[in-house]
């Protein structure tokens, strides 16, 4: 199986998302992660610009970009006609911790 | 120049040196003329304004007013040049800007409790390194593996990992040696803190290099001067004759070759 269908297989088998976190990125397989993490340090990619570097078919990798947005690890907006790709992060989370020191800070707040 | 470059700077366990040498390194990077930003993105317990000579009464705006859309990034960036200019006979002929993480108790407990928007810090640096016209972006991290540690390893062009010599910290050192390969940091350098005078440096810094595969940028000895001038001001501006200083120049000029 060739690379492409390997990753478009491991997309397909993934759960739609609201974005994801950078430690995601870490379980990703090798491939997909390769492509993911290029979209994320270089802030944005084209199809074009992200098949240069994977060195794949940019209609392939349009396909995989496309597949990434509807599953919520991506997003993308049209610039000049172009469709741009960026990494969809999720919200960092809040944590829950005993309810008396959030109150607590609270107050030192509302006293300055 | 010109070419905004994301250097973030991480420890796996805490007090190895990250905030000092993130802001000598970023001193001396102004003081050769580019236009540098240095970045608190230890939200939880912030620290680097102290090496800056900040204190919070001075800090009006800060990342969390960012995160929670109370400004623009750019509103954040404090320029440095007058207050590390102030330290030395050094004259720093580019641009230093902070933007600090807040210091008020229940700033750092909204973000702990409510979260943020990742997506927002990460579009934080890019807008950073426009605004600014910034050469570099300094990320001074959490130590440990949380959300903006992560984050600031899988968008930086180059990552400098501080241990010191300690069965702990090697541990440590290997874990975020292995993330920051699968995140594909293009160029990675480690640097050694705090070693005792009686260890033979060079030999120390081969061990490291062979057991974690990736080249050492220096190796700063443990300094009674530094430790007196408790991150009260930037060390290498105000000692440069002093060896540690002559390290700190030594990782700046392999930085500035790299990236
Ligand atoms: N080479 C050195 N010799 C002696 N003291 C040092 C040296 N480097 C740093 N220190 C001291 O170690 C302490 C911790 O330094 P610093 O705050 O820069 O570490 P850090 O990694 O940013 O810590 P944290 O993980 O809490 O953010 C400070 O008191 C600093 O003065
Ligand atoms: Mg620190």
């Amino acid at each position: 199986m060739g690379i492409f269908n390997r990753i478009q297989n491991e997309i397909d088998d993934r759960e739609n998302r609201e974005g994801i976190t950078p430690a995601d990125l870490l379980e990703l397989s090798m491939g997909l992660r390769r492509l993911m993490n290029r979209i994320t340090r270089e802030g944005d990619q084209t199809a074009e610009q992200a098949a240069a570097y994977m060195g794949l078919p940019a209609d392939e990798v349009e396909d995989m970009l496309n597949n990434l947005v509807a599953k919520g690890y991506l997003e993308r907006e049209l610039e000049q006609d172009v469709w741009v790709y960026r990494t969809r992060f999720a919200r960092k989370r809040g944590r829950d911790v005993p309810v008396g020191i959030w109150s607590a800070l609270g107050k030192q707040v509302k006293d300055k | 120049m010109g070419k905004g470059k994301i250097i973030s700077i991480h420890s796996f366990r805490g007090g190895t040196g990250k905030s000092n040498i993130t802001a000598n390194v970023s001193a001396q990077f102004a003081a050769k003329g580019y236009r540098v930003g240095v970045i608190d993105t230890d939200i939880q317990s912030p620290g680097i304004h102290v090496l800056f000579g900040m204190n919070e009464e001075q800090i009006d705006k800060s990342l969390n007013d960012y995160l929670y859309g109370r400004c623009k990034i750019q509103e954040t960036a404090y320029d440095m040049g007058a207050r590390v200019g102030a330290s030395g006979d050094i004259e720093i002929s580019g641009k230093i800007y902070l933007i600090p993480s807040s210091l008020r108790a229940g700033e750092i407990a909204k973000v702990l409790r409510e979260g943020y928007e990742v997506g927002l810090l990460n579009d934080g640096f890019r807008s950073l390194i426009k605004e600014l016209k910034l050469d570099y972006l300094f990320i001074d991290t959490h130590p440990g593996l949380n959300e903006e540690t992560l984050l600031s390893i899988a968008i930086s062009d180059l990552l400098i990992i501080i241990l010191r010599p300690d069965q702990q910290d090697f541990q440590g050192t290997a874990v975020t040696v292995d993330v920051s390969r699968k995140l594909e940091v293009p160029q990675l350098f480690l640097v050694i803190n705090k070693a005792i005078s009686s260890l033979d440096f060079a030999d120390l810094k081969k061990t490291v290099e062979s057991t974690f595969e990736a080249p050492v940028a220096a190796v700063l000895p443990l300094s009674e001067d530094m430790a007196r001038l408790a991150s009260s001001d930037i060390f290498s501006l105000r000692f440069p004759d002093h060896v540690v200083s002559q390290a700190i120049r030594d990782i700046a000029a392999i930085v500035e070759a790299a990236a």
